[in-house]
């Protein structure tokens, strides 16, 4: 089966200011980054004809499809908003070719724009129920419970989650929209203060305001218009769980049962990656995500992140862009709109270039490991 | 060390409910209690059926009270005023002997030598009221 394969492509993508941008409302976000998107792609606003959001964060808006192409001065035939927190970003991705495919809509712009960096945050350090007593507030809380987890099963070390910090700002460094681009070291890592133990401030992706969108229609259509088509070619999804202490074993992700779907319709395997952009909210997290699509064994994942196998120019470049934990928190779509970057070659003659890329992994995850979104992109039809 | 709950953290405790008073009523007597399923599923998420088999008849059952430290953090970051006294302190996922996973506090023993697989055993706290609070202590 060939599902995906020169169907489905990524044909612009656009992003607004990552960081704090006290002057741009949440909406403006969705509809700044939206009309980015349709500019790269060299499409009118109102050749958009469906919209698919997912929904802000720090608040949960109602009718948020309706509101953003409202603001697009558009009337689309298709909108949805996505609930899966992060993993929202592939599986509006997914939903966008369920439409095309149903011939309800062409053009579908999907987008997450939000701004709890300067605006309303409070979402995020909400406890859930009786967790509130225990004093367990925010995400960095959960995913510190995991990752001290794999500490104590794998071995890994406070110095083997800082690698990670230290790979993905050194990516920051070559990135002048990125939201921290001061190069760290591990010494920096270890010295920045305590969030909760195994956790570091530096363990942690920040909150930040940002939007990006990304534009998909199909090939016939792509190839009329201004970039080359990155082509969609594997999906997944997988939801181990809603609260993290109530998954068999914490420290895998839906990656795992994501892992299978993914390859299996890209007709690909791990080694073909080129790069991989993985949803990195915390240190931990792309460790995991590296182990549970199986490049390489259970617990071997952050020796991966060591003596800089990682960087541009390593053996599987990680994060090129700085990730969540330095190029902006928002949680996900810059990392779709890097992953279309790299594959059209945007940055050709630079070394934030991964020569030749041809494919790349995506990964979104929401909650504390709760959901999960795969996604595989490459620049060959 | 001694440990108790502050006006402001007992302000964070859940009011009982008609469905979960069994549980608020043994820990008032020192023990765990918690929904117990005749498939065998023992449940702390507190609901009127069962996650396992779906059955409405679901009951309440005593606890051995213990279990062993799954995983914990300590934590530095001032997320509440209600817990600015006692920081740093320690959040645990404690698996009890029966199975389901419960977040809560190690408390009377210092944070850092709390440890992964470590035995606890249910160790309730007045929490003003009458009322009395979940925590766990070293077994």
């Amino acid at each position: 089966m060939e599902p995906f394969k020169n169907k489905y492509c990524i044909v612009g993508v656009g992003n607004t200011a990552y960081g704090r941008n006290p002057g741009l409302s949440q909406l403006g976000h969705n509809v700044k980054a939206i009309r980015a998107a349709a500019e790269d792609a060299g499409l009118e606003m109102n050749e958009v004809n469906g919209v698919l959001t997912k929904a802000p964060s720090s608040t949960f808006p109602m009718l948020w499809g309706p509101r953003v192409s409202e603001a697009l001065g558009i009337v689309p035939k298709v909108t949805a908003t996505i609930d899966q927190a992060g993993a929202s970003n592939i599986s509006l991705v997914m939903y966008a070719m369920i439409a095309i495919e149903l011939g309800q809509a062409d053009v579908i712009a999907c987008v997450y724009g939000d701004n709890p960096g300067t605006g309303y945050r409070d979402n995020y350090k909400q406890p859930r129920g009786a967790n509130a007593f225990a004093g367990l507030f925010g995400a960095p809380l959960g995913y510190a419970n995991i990752a001290r987890r794999h500490m104590e099963l794998y071995g890994t070390t406070s110095d083997q989650l800082g690698n990670v910090a230290v790979a993905h700002r050194h990516h920051a460094s070559m990135n002048s929209n990125a939201q921290y681009q001061e190069p760290i070291t591990l010494d920096d890592y270890h010295n920045s203060r305590w969030i909760a133990e195994p956790f570091h401030l530096l363990d942690c992706t920040p909150v930040s305001d940002s939007g990006a969108a990304w534009i998909i229609t199909t090939e016939e259509r792509a190839k009329q218009l201004k970039q080359k088509p990155i082509y969609i070619e594997g999906l997944a999804q997988g939801h181990p769980a809603w609260d993290f202490t109530e998954r068999a074993d914490m420290t895998v992700s839906g990656a795992k049962v994501a892992a299978d779907s993914v390859f299996r319709t890209a007709q690909m395997s791990p080694s073909d990656m080129d790069f991989c952009q993985f949803y990195d909210c915390f240190t931990i997290v792309p460790i995991v995500t590296l182990e549970d699509y199986g490049f390489v064994k259970k617990g071997e994942g952050a020796a991966f992140f060591e003596n800089k196998r990682t960087w541009i120019g390593g053996e599987l470049p990680i994060n090129t862009s700085g990730g969540l934990l330095s190029e902006t928190g928002m949680p996900g779509p810059q990392l779709i709109v890097e992953a279309t970057r790299q594959l059209r070659h945007q940055y050709a003659g630079t070394e934030r270039q991964v020569e030749g890329a041809e494919i790349g992994l995506v990964s979104q995850q929401g909650g504390i490991m709760t959901t999960h979104g795969a996604m595989i992109l490459s620049n060959q039809g | 060390m001694s440990f108790s709950v502050s006006e402001d953290r007992a302000k964070l405790l859940a009011e009982p409910t008609e469905l979960d008073q069994p549980f608020w009523d043994g820990l008032a007597e020192g023990k765990l209690v918690i929904q117990h399923c005749s498939c065998g599923n023992y449940q702390y998420t507190f609901e009127t059926f069962c996650f396992n088999c779906g059955s409405d008849d679901i009951g309440w059952s005593d606890t051995n009270g213990e279990g062993e430290i799954h995983t914990f953090v300590t934590v530095h970051q001032r997320y509440h005023a209600a817990f600015s006294d006692i920081i740093p302190y320690n959040v645990s996922v404690i698996e009890l002997d029966e199975g389901p996973r419960i977040v809560s506090n190690v408390i009377n023993m210092d944070t850092d030598n709390v440890k992964i697989g470590m035995r606890v055993k249910v160790a309730p706290q007045p929490a003003g009221d009458g009322r009395y609070a979940l925590f766990f202590e070293e077994a």
